[in-house]
């Protein structure tokens, strides 16, 4: 029996809870590395990831294809860390200076990672939706198709989100690079 | 020489800003992932009938007609029940009236509502306190449901809020309880996923029956706030009304 009949409600030796720690931990990487390039702070991508982790545990009984868990998994992902890009409309977050963190000694991995590019910057002024698409096919090295997957839209619209996003950015960089050779 | 491509020069700087050993994952998600089932009650896998948490049109559509297929069957059944017991000559006074008489098909019929009597007491619903509701839920609670009538005629109030704390009111005898905020949480996600939220969930009203209680739910979750009421007894309401109802028995301890 394929599907949902045969990984859904077929029983398992596993416990509940160990099968779902079984593929959860590989998941996590990635889960963790997709929230930080969201949300450009490594402390918030530690809990948007838990944030997800619960979600994702609690709805555990629903997911029918044990085969599917990465894809469900990062859709949980991606949603979690698109309403905290949405709750951030209007919230401008202060970031220490990048000297200061580095004397300190705390530098965030995604915020450096993402200051190395003048582009790494020009992305948090893209919508969220926007925001998404380039880092799941950048970021996550994902294709078209598995992004569509992932957010539950069609291949078009993806392609569309995809194409304006870096529209926009090239755009933005022109403009910069004008002013800057005034 | 080909000029270059400005998009494809933004992908490729796109690219290689992810490029370049990725953080390792902080020991404290690991840690709290395998903490997870021990903090948070175990999630019950759920039957096939229940899907993904809500009705859609086919399973409805299915519903319906299985209950329309009861129904006509259970007519049909009485109808020719009825035409037995007098004889099949239509009832109209042949000589097997005696026996049908003294039973008249009227009131033996299953579907008759028996009237009153004084071995099956009645209950006169008290009215739904909907105002001691509503200042439970401004006090902070995120989940108030009352329930009245039924075999016990009761009259009880309960409300749960999200650090754990519920309080009670069975029958005017007010009372505290605890569960844990997990708990709450954990049955807030369960009402949220039976789409609770959703046109999925409406209010439906008849007068009940003596043994069946009325019900009212009233859920905060971020800024909603709904309350959906419905009657034991009838197919009126949502489906999924009652397994709220078993989830919120099982936070409150109430038998159901």
């Amino acid at each position: 029996v394929e599907g949902a009949l045969s990984v859904g409600l077929a029983p398992t030796n596993d416990e509940p809870s160990a099968a779902f720690i079984r593929l959860a931990e590989p998941a996590l990487p990635d889960a963790y590395r997709l929230a930080g390039f969201l949300l450009r702070d490594s402390w918030e991508a530690q809990d948007a990831t838990q944030e997800a982790l619960l979600k994702a545990w609690l709805g555990w009984p629903r997911l029918r294809d044990r085969g599917s868990f990465g894809p469900w998994f990062d859709r949980i992902v991606v949603n979690v860390c698109k309403n905290r890009l949405r709750a951030r409309k209007g919230i401008r977050p202060l970031h220490l200076d990048e000297q200061m963190e580095n004397e300190a000694g705390t530098t965030d991995p995604f915020r450096s990672a993402l200051a190395r590019d003048e582009l790494g910057r020009l992305v948090a002024k893209l919508g969220p939706d926007q925001q998404i698409v380039v880092a799941l096919r950048f970021w996550r090295d994902l294709s078209l198709d598995e992004i569509a997957e992932r957010l539950d839209l069609p291949l078009g619209t993806v392609k569309s989100r995809l194409h304006y996003a870096v529209h926009a950015l090239r755009v933005e960089l022109d403009r910069q690079t004008k002013e800057a050779s005034r | 020489m080909r000029p270059v491509d400005f998009d494809e020069e933004v992908e490729r700087r796109l690219r290689a800003i992810g490029t370049g050993a990725a953080p390792p994952v902080p020991g404290a998600i690991t840690r709290y992932l395998h903490q997870l089932p021990e903090d948070h009650p175990a999630p019950v896998r759920q039957g096939p009938w229940q899907g993904a948490g809500r009705l859609s049109f086919p399973r409805l559509a299915l519903g319906g007609l299985v209950a329309v297929a009861i129904v006509v069957g259970a007519v049909a059944g009485t109808v020719l029940m009825q035409y037995r017991q007098s004889g099949g000559s239509g009832g109209s006074g042949s000589s097997a009236a005696p026996a049908t008489t003294a039973a008249s098909p009227a009131a033996t019929s299953p579907l008759t509502p028996e009237p009153p009597s004084s071995e099956t007491p009645g209950c006169t619903n008290p009215p739904m306190r909907s105002a001691a509701a509503a200042e439970l839920v401004k006090s902070g609670a995120v989940i108030v449901w009352e329930r009245n009538g039924g075999p016990g005629c009761v009259d009880e109030l309960y409300a749960a809020y999200p650090d754990g704390r519920t309080v009670s009111d069975r029958d005017g005898v007010p009372q505290n309880g605890q569960v844990t905020s997990a708990g709450v949480q954990a049955v807030m996600g369960q009402i949220t996923d039976a789409g609770f939220f959703t046109d999925l969930f409406f209010t439906t009203y008849h007068p009940p029956c003596s043994a069946c209680h009325q019900h009212s739910v009233t859920v905060t979750y971020g800024s909603q706030t709904k309350t959906v009421g419905i009657v034991e007894g009838g197919t009126d309401g949502p489906a999924q009304y009652w397994i709220v109802i078993g989830y919120l028995s099982d936070l409150f301890g109430v038998a159901s």
